[in-house]
């Protein structure tokens, strides 16, 4: 975990450094870089476990692909009412309690994107018509609302984790 | 030195094919904070039987909504590409709702599998048979074994497949079962109660090894296959027992017409017998003969009989009764019997309607 924590810090100053290349190209606008990750353990040379994470090139049923996306506001102005929206992938279902995002506000979509609101507030109709609370696996799609206005040249990274029926 | 059904279902193969694949999806390396939900998939059978096929793309994109002064912007990612790889999973299950009753000297005796491929991609499977195995009484003489070809289930020598390894190795499409006949025959030094395993054993094609084991570029889109939790390699044991007591019955009927013939017309009495032989060396232990009445023919009052003595048609305190204990039928209960003791002679007369 702490070498994946210092990838992710890794990637935000590389992104960081290309941001600022490409800073001037537009009065106002943000960048946005989706990667998809699985995590795997590997054997270092002195014989211990390590997990990494790695670019999720093939995945089989079972695995779960981690999708960290990183923002930044490559704009001159600051950027206010900042929604991050990512759906769940098809053949993938949302891994409850996986969504992460320093500084924002999480809410979910049951209905393809349409209406968003916080879990506990979601509801779906089952098989009878009857209305009950959503689960992680009813999710369409996820909104990360950032509690914050995004100044010029700030960044920042959202995540959720899905798993592959 | 019997293996109860409850031991048979501990054997390692068993608990694999009934646990999550776990080694293949890495599951191990994963924060433990994402633990708790997966725990709920561990006892499901066959959780990616129905996963997503080899060779699906996967793709995603984020968007983002601001606000910069009073102009509202929307700006999208770039998209990922993940491609699902193939699962190798298989599984083995013995299908005989019990042990198959055999006889010493028998030859051609069958067990049925269903052999399913629980991965995600089509796959090939090699088949073989094993019979010595630790713990059972005796080992079968394997023969053949056969693929079920007309799928009704049951062997037929004419209607379905010898199998010949590497030549006709069934093909099945993910999710896709087969059933497969395991053919031995049984040693004449057999005794009566002794039990026998025989096992069946199926293994992919497309690769087989550790769970987890990754082979590159061999799924029909080039993407590499992982091995699942099975390994690749699925095995169940059926089995016998033996019985060297065999029941047999013959019926027989004589008619008298009411004109002193032998007509079977209206009215005319059918007189049946039903002859009880009991052969081999151990005992057959209750023994009940159950015979319907025959339709457009009704039963003739006070005729039950056992061995030449009258029993009622109630059922009370003697071996038989007309249609209490089976509706439409005599029932005769004869109890034990053991091999080579006298035959019993159920008796009964019906009027043709």
């Amino acid at each position: 975990m702490r070498r994946s924590a210092v990838a992710v810090v890794l990637g935000v100053l590389v992104l960081a450094l290309a941001a600022g290349a490409a800073g001037s190209e537009k009065p106002g606008s943000i960048k946005l870089r989706v990667i998809a990750e699985t995590e795997e353990e590997i054997t270092t040379p002195a014989g211990e476990t390590e997990t990494v994470r790695v670019e999720a090139t093939t995945v089989v049923p079972g695995d779960e692909v981690i999708y960290t996306i990183f923002y930044t506001n490559v704009g001159e102005r600051p950027a206010d009412n900042v929604r991050v929206t990512n759906p769940i992938p098809e053949h993938l279902l949302y891994v409850d309690g996986s969504a992460a995002g320093e500084g924002t506000t999480l809410t979910f979509s049951v209905d393809g994107g349409n209406s968003y609101a916080d879990a506990a507030d979601i509801t779906v109709r089952d098989e009878h018509g009857q209305t009950r609370t959503a689960t992680a696996t009813d999710y369409t799609h996820i909104r990360w609302t950032l509690d914050r206005t995004l100044e010029s040249g700030e960044e920042g990274h959202v995540s959720f984790v899905a798993q592959l029926m | 030195m019997r293996r109860s059904g409850a031991e048979r279902r501990r054997r390692p193969e068993a608990d694999a094919r009934r646990s999550r694949p776990e080694a293949a999806s890495r599951l191990a390396a994963r924060r433990a904070v994402l633990l708790l939900p997966l725990l709920l998939f561990l006892n499901a059978p066959s959780a990616w039987a129905d996963g997503t096929p080899s060779c699906t793309e996967i793709t995603n994109q984020a968007s983002a909504s601001f606000t910069i002064g009073e102009s509202d912007y929307v700006r999208v990612s770039n998209t990922t590409v993940t491609t699902v790889a193939q699962l190798i999973d298989v599984s083995v299950v013995w299908q005989d709702a019990a042990a198959v009753v055999v006889r010493p000297g028998d030859t051609s005796r069958v067990l049925t599998f269903l052999v399913t491929n629980t991965g995600n991609g089509a796959d090939g499977f090699s088949l073989e048979g094993a019979s010595e195995l630790a713990g059972d009484d005796f080992d079968p003489v394997l023969e053949a074994i056969y693929l079920d070809g007309d799928d009704d289930g049951v062997w037929d020598p004419d209607l379905d497949e010898l199998y010949v390894p590497g030549s006709n190795d069934p093909s099945l499409d993910a999710g896709a079962s087969i059933v497969v006949f395991l053919l031995s025959g049984i040693p004449a030094d057999a005794a009566h109660g002794e039990l026998a395993a025989s096992e069946l054993i199926a293994t992919s094609n497309t690769g087989s090894g550790a769970p987890g084991t990754v082979i590159l570029g061999v799924a029909p889109c080039g993407a590499d296959a992982i091995v699942g939790t099975s390994g690749g390699r699925a095995a169940d044991v059926g089995e016998y027992v033996v019985s060297t007591v065999e029941v047999s019955l013959l019926k027989s009927a004589s008619i008298a017409d009411p004109f002193g013939g032998v007509e079977p017309m209206p009215g005319a009495v059918i007189t049946y017998s039903v002859v009880v032989t009991v052969e081999g060396t151990e005992t057959a232990e209750d023994v009940t003969v159950v015979d319907a009445i025959p339709t457009n023919t009704t039963y003739v009052p006070g005729t039950l009989g056992l061995n030449g003595a009258a029993l009622t048609d109630e059922a009370d305190g003697d071996a038989g009764d007309v249609g209490a204990t089976a509706p439409g039928a005599v029932t005769v209960a004869l109890g034990d019997l053991a091999g080579g003791e006298a035959v019993q002679i159920v008796t009964f007369d019906v009027t043709i309607d």
